[in-house]
């Protein structure tokens, strides 16, 4: 572990190195970017499912406009109409 | 000298000292003398001692020899007694009697020499005892004396009266031992027996004896000379006896002859071709075979029987010549053939020469071939050149090729260079050949420059990046080795400055959803993330365009699978991206995963 493999593309040798201080630290900021950034997009994914689903609820419950015309609305918007009880 | 001392006076002082020294010269000779005389007297002494000693044995050597010789006159008388007749002495008695007489007579010379011996040391006593106290110059040494008279020896002792009982008293001497030779034995200690063990008796058949005992004549009977035998010689002792008749037999031809003392002659007939022999004692010989003769056919006989004279027909001159393909025929000549008659046969004649496809053919020459003879044959040519793509062909040249010939080849030609873009499958028309180690020239074909196991190592850097291609093609698959792992890109060893942008597509097994996402001046380039449990899959694309060129911004481009996310909700993403990381030529790629090792998959670099 923490170990670099450098293959010599002219000469075909294979060599290996410990990681140097300044890759470590390295490794670890990618790391920690990785997972804000996995936090970034789970919040954004929440937050447009939210969006979503509140868009789907309000064309569902427009009670005065035809079924065909709720539809069209959910289609154009990309949402999904809840299954009536 | 003292004065007043006269001439004279002088004198008899020198004179006294003379004889004074004189005298003790005389003294001490004297003593020297005496003690050599007592010494030569005890040698002497010792000397007369020895001879003594000798005398004594020699007297009981010679007391013992008559005593002998009394012994084997009693015995020769006893024996005499015993056969009741004067015998003579056996050889055996008679040598040893002479073996006695020899030891007396060496004794005899042991006593004279030993006289002799005495004699001179008496006569050299008397001259040691006649020396006078001071001795005189030695005189001349007389003459030896003569020996002394040897003794009278002893009468031998008178044997006694047999029967008496007495024994000879004055000559008798004791009897130790007593011995026989062969043909006698004695038994007994004070009486002795003694019985004769040889021959006590004489008889014979062809021959006549006198007696049977004591002086016996035998007489061998007489000689006579019969048919072809001679008897030479006078006397009895030596007879020469000779053959005069046939002494030796030689067979001759047919006839055989065995056995020495009486010889068997014998003879064999037998009967050849056309005889016949009957008979034992009269021998009869009988011609079975041709007993008359008839001329046949061309053959004149003189009679039948008797010297007959048989004519065969004569000798035919005209002979026939052979031909090369005769046929045979009996003949109508009445003449005979010779045993070394020829008939006249066609000569040989040169062959025909052979050509390039000549076809058998019977002939038709009336010449027969020799043994040695031999076609011509056609002759040979250079061999023509093969060439690629060469067909079979039978040929037209009249000349035959030898075991040697060889064809020329193709030459070899320079491989092409293969493009990647417009090279096609083609059977190609060139008319040279290929060598086993040619190589062509590659063009516009991707090549991988490096590819490495992802096992056990946490990052992969391709160095010395050649700059000859145009693009730059890494290609990742395999498993990450740990739960939450990123892996990130990397150019020359450059942390600073990496922007991008996504566009993705994620789906959960219900919901498809998509998004676009950025991110500026980062320290690398992320290429790949994964959020679920270890040793998932990953696989990722990444392009560098214009990667060699100094001096303008290198562009890459991204593309990934990834399981994003495990669970609550499992969910799989796609992503494609792009951005900037350089404006220098790219010479180095890492490769690096955020957390743990890879635990699987390969890393390929590829240019084209």
């Amino acid at each position: 572990m923490n170990e670099m493999r450098i293959i010599n593309c002219e000469t075909g040798v294979e060599t290996v190195r410990p990681l140097t201080a300044q890759e470590i630290t390295q490794r670890t900021a990618d790391q920690s970017r990785a997972e804000a950034e996995r936090a970034e997009k789970d919040a954004k994914d929440a937050l447009e499912l939210a969006e979503r689903t509140a868009l789907a609820t309000w064309i569902a419950g427009q009670s005065t406009l035809p079924e065909a015309a709720r539809n069209a609305l959910a289609r154009a918007t990309g949402v999904t109409l809840p299954v009536a009880e | 000298m003292s004065e007043g001392t006269t001439r004279g006076e002088a004198a008899a002082h020198i004179l006294a000292r003379e004889m004074g020294r004189r005298t003790r010269a005389v003294h001490t000779r004297i003593d020297d003398v005496e003690k050599a005389r007592r010494e030569a007297l005890d040698e002497l002494r010792a000397k007369h001692v020895a001879i003594e000693g000798v005398d004594e044995r020699q007297d009981g050597l010679i007391d013992g020899l008559r005593a002998d010789l009394g012994s084997v006159q009693q015995v020769a008388s006893a024996i005499d007694q015993a056969h009741g007749e004067t015998r003579e002495l056996t050889a055996a008695q008679a040598q040893e009697l002479v073996r006695i007489a020899q030891r007396l007579t060496a004794n005899e010379a042991t006593d004279a020499r030993q006289d002799g011996v005495i004699t001179e040391v008496v006569d050299r006593v008397d001259v040691l005892e006649s020396t006078a106290p001071v001795p005189g110059p030695k005189g001349e040494k007389g003459d030896r004396g003569p020996s002394g008279p040897r003794g009278v020896m002893g009468p031998p002792g008178v044997p006694g009266a047999v029967g008496s009982g007495t024994g000879g008293g004055t000559g008798g001497g004791t009897i130790n031992s007593v011995s026989v030779s062969s043909g006698l034995s004695i038994t007994g200690t004070s009486d002795l027996t003694i019985t004769n063990t040889g021959v006590r008796s004489l008889a014979g058949s062809g021959i006549s004896v006198s007696s049977s005992t004591g002086a016996v004549t035998i007489t061998a009977p007489s000689v006579t000379a019969g048919t072809g035998i001679t008897v030479a010689g006078s006397g009895t002792t030596a007879l020469t006896v000779s053959a005069t008749g046939v002494q030796s037999l030689t067979a001759g031809n047919g006839i055989t002859v065995s056995g020495t003392t009486t010889p068997t002659v014998s003879a064999s007939l037998a009967a050849g071709t056309g005889i016949g022999i009957s008979g034992t004692t009269t021998l009869s010989v009988n011609n079975t075979g041709v007993t008359s003769i008839v001329a046949g056919t061309n053959v004149s006989v003189s009679g039948a029987t008797g010297a007959v004279t048989v004519n065969a027909p004569a000798y035919g001159t005209t002979i026939t010549a052979s031909t090369i393909g005769g046929t045979a025929a009996a003949g109508t000549s009445i003449g005979v053939a010779r045993e070394d008659h020829k008939h006249a046969f066609p000569a040989g004649a040169a062959p025909s020469a052979l050509t390039v496809s000549s076809t058998q053919a019977t002939g038709t020459s009336a010449s027969p071939a020799l043994a040695d003879h031999v076609h011509a044959m056609p002759g040979s040519a250079t061999a023509g050149a093969s060439a690629v793509g060469d067909t079979a062909a039978t040929g037209t040249a009249t000349t035959v090729a030898l075991s040697d010939h060889r064809h020329s080849r193709e030459a070899f030609g320079t491989p092409v260079v293969v493009n990647g873009q417009t090279t096609s499958l083609a059977t190609g028309s060139l008319s040279t050949l290929a060598r086993a180690d040619h190589v062509h020239t590659m063009s516009n074909v991707g090549v991988v420059l490096a590819s490495t196991a992802l096992s056990a190592v946490s990052s992969v850097t391709f160095s010395s990046i050649p700059q000859t291609y145009q693009v730059l093609y890494v290609f990742g698959v395999g498993l990450y080795g740990t739960v939450t792992t990123t892996v990130t890109m990397t150019v020359n060893s450059v942390t600073t400055g990496y922007a991008d942008t996504w566009v993705y597509w994620e789906h959960n097994g219900t919901t498809l959803s998509s998004g676009k996402l950025s991110s500026s001046s980062g320290a690398s380039q992320t290429v790949q993330s994964m959020f679920s449990t270890a040793n998932q899959g990953m696989v990722f694309h990444l392009w560098f365009s214009n990667y060699a060129n100094s001096g303008t911004i290198v562009r890459y481009w991204n593309l990934r699978g990834q399981r994003y996310n495990v669970g609550s909700p499992d969910s799989v993403q796609e992503r494609i991206g792009g951005g900037e990381v350089s404006a220098a030529p790219i010479t180095s790629v890492t490769i690096a995963a955020s957390s743990g090792n890879f635990s699987a998959g390969r890393l390929i670099l590829m240019g084209y």
